[in-house]
């Protein structure tokens, strides 16, 4: 996927080329399939608000006073950009870590406690895939797509956390071990019930951003992804308990 | 709906696949409906009822064909669960001359028979979102726009996410 990047100052463009996902190289190429530019103001004056302007391809993403939060627009953008338009990955809004080997994949909306789960699990040890996307290619084997994760404040706010501050190790490529379909919800314990691996594709399809443009691709994807899954689903409490009990439950596998 | 008149219905109603991307997992089977962006999930007997319609089929044509799987099933319960399966936007439903009309099939759900009997059918199905819907939401002071919402509590404006009222 070709992304263009042009901007009115050249020190803003490091920061966002720090934003592309790792892997990304320069390309001498007279199309792009999406052009980001980025205006930022020139000359400061007193007494003056000024405003970094965010583009994406002819629509207005951000208009805003803090670099910061043009750079999370572009971030975000970028990635739901790629999600649904890549050719060679499948991605899945879902959050997925690996335990000792063991890949645990949390697809989910926002709010569903994804990003809540995906950082205990790196305190508890889990190395990291991803925490907003994951990916996964055409034979069922999901790779790192590592971000920063969005930990929602008390306050209803966000804070980005690199997962290095959880001392997380990137996962190595490999096939998903378990899906977990879950919520949050209060006074619940994670009690988890079986279910088909066909109703699992619809919960996993539900969160795959490229699935109305590319179903065939999406389904075929997916299908291998979970053929060799464990499909967990129901309501989890509290994220400690809810992860040690996964955690326990992965341990036992590996005893066996 | 009396027994007379279901039978003279499933005698006169064809069914026949709509061209719908299908894939099999396990016993139940995928399908994907790219014109209304529905993914559709029927179990085993579901999937053998879809099957049985590839050329047009009626109630006891599709009724022969599970007996040998499901011994026990009656042509009726087939009509039922097929015209569910019509109903869902799986099959095209037709009479030998006309095509039936939606509300010729809402008259029959009303008449009740599809309520009075129970169909081995489960049909879960989900509508795929648009992909703009999958970006996370975004907390207080983010930047915000149409396609990146803000989280609930927040609304967009001059695109930053502040909270309502």
């Amino acid at each position: 996927m070709r992304i263009g990047i042009r901007v009115t100052d050249r020190l803003v463009l490091e920061s966002l080329l720090s934003r592309v996902p790792v892997g990304w190289t320069r390309l001498q190429a007279s199309g792009v399939d999406r052009l980001y530019s980025v205006v930022t103001p020139l000359v400061r004056r007193r007494n003056v608000r000024h405003f970094c302007v965010l583009y994406g391809d002819h629509t207005r993403l951000s208009r805003t006073e803090r670099i910061e939060d043009l750079l999370d627009h572009f971030e975000s953008d970028l990635d739901l950009h790629i999600a649904a338009n890549s050719q060679d990955r499948l991605f899945i809004h879902a959050g997925a870590v690996s335990w000792k080997g063991h890949t645990i994949v949390i697809p989910g909306r926002s709010h569903t406690g994804k990003t809540t789960l995906v950082a205990e699990f790196l305190k508890s040890g889990a190395a990291y895939y991803s925490d907003d996307f994951a990916a996964v290619d055409h034979t069922g084997c999901l790779h790192p797509y590592p971000r920063d994760l969005l930990v929602r404040t008390e306050s209803n706010g966000s804070r980005r956390v690199p997962p290095e501050e959880f001392r997380a190790a990137r996962a190595q490529p490999g096939p998903i071990s378990l899906v977990l379909l879950t919520e949050y919800a209060e006074d619940r314990r994670w009690s988890p019930s079986p279910v088909s691996r066909g109703q699992a594709m619809l919960r996993l399809l539900e969160n795959t951003p490229s699935a109305r443009k590319q179903p065939a691709f999406a389904i075929g994807v997916l299908q291998k992804a979970v053929e060799s899954a464990e499909i967990h689903q129901g309501w989890r409490g509290e994220k400690e308990q809810t992860v040690q009990q996964v955690v326990n439950y992965l341990d036992g596998w590996s005893l066996t | 709906m009396s027994k007379q008149e279901v039978q003279h219905e499933s005698r006169s109603t064809r069914f026949q696949q709509r061209k719908l991307i299908a894939r099999t997992i396990g016993d139940e089977l995928l399908l994907f409906d790219e014109e209304t962006s529905t993914a559709h999930c029927l179990n085993g007997i579901g999937a053998a009822m879809w099957a049985a319609c590839e050329g047009k089929g009626s109630a006891a044509s599709v009724t022969d064909f599970l007996r040998p799987r499901w011994p026990d099933i009656e042509e009726e319960v087939v009509w039922g669960s097929l015209s569910k399966l019509a109903a869902a936007g799986l099959l095209e439903e037709t009479t030998d001359h006309e095509i039936i009309s939606t509300a010729r099939r809402e008259l029959i759900r009303k008449l009740g028979f599809t309520a009075a009997v129970a169909l081995p059918v489960v049909i879960p199905s989900v509508l795929i979102p648009p992909a703009a819907s999958a970006a996370s939401c975004r907390g207080l002071g983010f930047a915000c726009s149409d396609i990146h919402p803000c989280c609930s509590g927040l609304h967009c404006l001059l695109l930053v996410c502040q909270p309502i009222g």
